[in-house]
């Protein structure tokens, strides 16, 4: 070998870098199919399901209260973009001050503040608004300073666990080479010319510099030699100090909980439902969605304690809010029937407690109703459609109505969207008359009273 | 024997759903209503809590493992 070529063959050849890991599934905003930032898309390739589904839950969702924009917004914060490893939430707190979350709290307490003394104003618009605003610039802001997430788009190369921060120099550049004097050849001390200036120091081979005769073969060398040889035959040291950025391995994870979670839910929900059937135990819907997450929940305390995988447990948390923030907004279409319903009852004793219709229109004649003393309250809930009730021309009534979405008409009054109303009929009751206390709710349609002709 | 690092995100997830699910849970089978338009401001609060304090103790065990 050629004193001057690298030493590489002293070491080892490199390890074989380690099978990559399969890619694991995981949520994220899709590039491909999008209409505003991809959480839509990214839901439907997650959950194998078509994202118009998605689409049009968040729809219903911004529609029926406004949670959709909230969650969508969160998606778009939360979510990681595809092929990025972390989210604009995740990345924010890591390079700079925690904006993030102080937007959060400052618009969440705006909405509260909204809530508490402007009730029927502009106060929840403005929560929103601001809420919409500050996850726009923020996703801008991501996008501008996309060198944030640089380092992290690309996967890191098998074995690259550690960036190096410093890479020390390597011996030869920084010290001199040593000049080894070799061993005395016989040849070369006797072959050259005394008289000869060198000039190199291969040409003292075997020559003293200074007198230029013979030199004394060098004791040391053969044990030199067989040093360096023992010392290339040794495998390379450790290194005893790890870098700088050197983290311990992480314990082995824990298998995710998430199909324990799943499946337990789906035994008790069948239990629930067979039991609901059998009219031994009366449960709705609503809440067993809401003792689910209640359920999942508790098993992500858990996993955070015993170390597991949890994006499949959290993905479950979200859906389950989702369900149960239609379900509350909804709350009849999962309780009653579908159709057409008139109601007539002719005594006190005939009146349901309450009225019930899931989907459709609802007519409640309370015209023939007799024997009336004293004060009764009758209620009517219907989710989606219309509940006309009829009343008797004489008597008093408290007439209390209200609808998610649509419109409220009591006698001549009316009112919309959400709104709480109730008035008297007369304003000053009779009282010889009886008197009729009505509860009147829609999700979403309308709520009418009406007095019988004469 | 090593003991896993407790996942604040994990734990912080865990108990906002848990207390959601409680609220939806009393929504459901009580008649106490509560209306979402006040589920969101506090949910929205709790994850702003949730980060604040996971920034606060990623940062203090980043001081402590400084000066060990």
């Amino acid at each position: 070998m050629a004193p001057d070529e690298p030493t590489t063959d002293w070491y080892p050849p490199p390890p074989p870098p380690p099978p990559a890991a399969p890619p694991a599934r995981r949520l994220e905003r899709s590039r491909r199919d999008r209409k505003i930032a991809g959480v839509c898309g990214g839901l439907g390739d997650y959950f194998d399901i078509d994202p118009v589904i998605f689409r049009i839950g968040f729809v219903v969702l911004t529609i029926a209260g406004g949670s959709g924009i909230l969650l969508y917004i969160a998606g778009m914060i939360f979510v990681p973009e595809e092929g990025r490893r972390r989210s604009i939430g995740e990345s924010l707190p890591r390079h700079g001050r925690p904006l993030f979350p102080v937007i959060l709290l400052g618009i969440g307490f705006l909405m509260l503040w909204g809530q508490m003394f402007d009730r029927h104003g502009g106060g929840f618009g403005f929560g929103f608004t601001l809420l919409a605003i500050g996850g726009f610039l923020l996703w801008r802001r991501s996008q501008r300073h996309d060198d944030w997430h640089r380092d992290d788009d690309l996967p890191p190369a098998p074995g690259d666990l550690y960036p190096p921060m410093w890479n020390p120099p390597a011996p030869d550049d920084m010290y001199p080479p040593r000049w080894n004097p070799p061993a005395p050849s016989e040849t070369t001390s006797t072959s050259a010319p005394a008289t000869s200036h060198p000039s190199t120091p291969s040409e003292f081979d075997g020559l003293d510099p200074f007198d230029g005769k013979p030199r004394d073969p060098d004791p040391t060398a053969a044990y030199t030699t067989a040093h360096e040889q023992a010392f290339a035959a040794l495998p390379p040291e450790p290194e005893i100090w790890p870098p700088l950025d050197y983290q311990p391995p992480a314990l082995p994870q824990r298998p995710s909980m998430t199909p324990v979670v799943v499946s337990f839910l789906f035994v008790v929900g069948g239990i629930a439902a067979l039991l609901s059937t059998t009219n031994t135990l009366d449960i709705t819907a609503g809440e067993f969605l809401a003792g689910a997450l209640i359920a999942t929940g508790l098993a992500l305390v858990i996993n955070a304690v015993r170390g597991g995988r949890s994006r499949g447990l959290i993905a479950l948390g979200i859906l389950l809010t989702i369900a149960l923030s239609i379900a509350s907004v909804a709350r009849e279409p999962l309780r009653g029937g579908i159709g057409q319903r008139d109601w007539n009852p002719a005594t006190l004793s005939q009146v349901e407690r309450p009225y019930r219709l899931g989907i459709g229109e609802g007519d409640l004649d309370l015209t023939h109703l007799t024997n009336l003393h004293g004060k009764h309250v009758i209620a009517a809930r219907i989710g989606l459609g219309q509940l006309k009730v009829i009343v008797p021309r004489d008597a008093n009534v408290i007439a209390k109505g209200d609808v998610g979405v649509g419109q409220v008409r009591l006698f001549d009054q009316s009112r919309d969207n959400g709104n709480h109303l109730t008035v008297l009929d007369p304003p000053a009751a009779n009282s010889d008359q009886p008197t009729l206390e009505l509860h009147l709710h829609v999700d979403v349609g309308q709520v009418e009273v009406l007095r019988a002709a004469a | 024997m090593p003991r896993h690092e407790v996942d604040h995100r994990s734990l912080i997830a865990g108990l906002l759903f848990s207390a959601l699910g409680v609220l939806f849970m009393i929504d459901q089978a009580t008649d106490v209503r509560i209306d979402l338009q006040w589920v969101w401001p506090l949910f929205l609060i709790g994850l702003g809590v949730a980060g604040l304090a996971s920034t606060t103790l990623r940062r203090r065990s980043g001081q402590q493992i400084g000066k060990d």
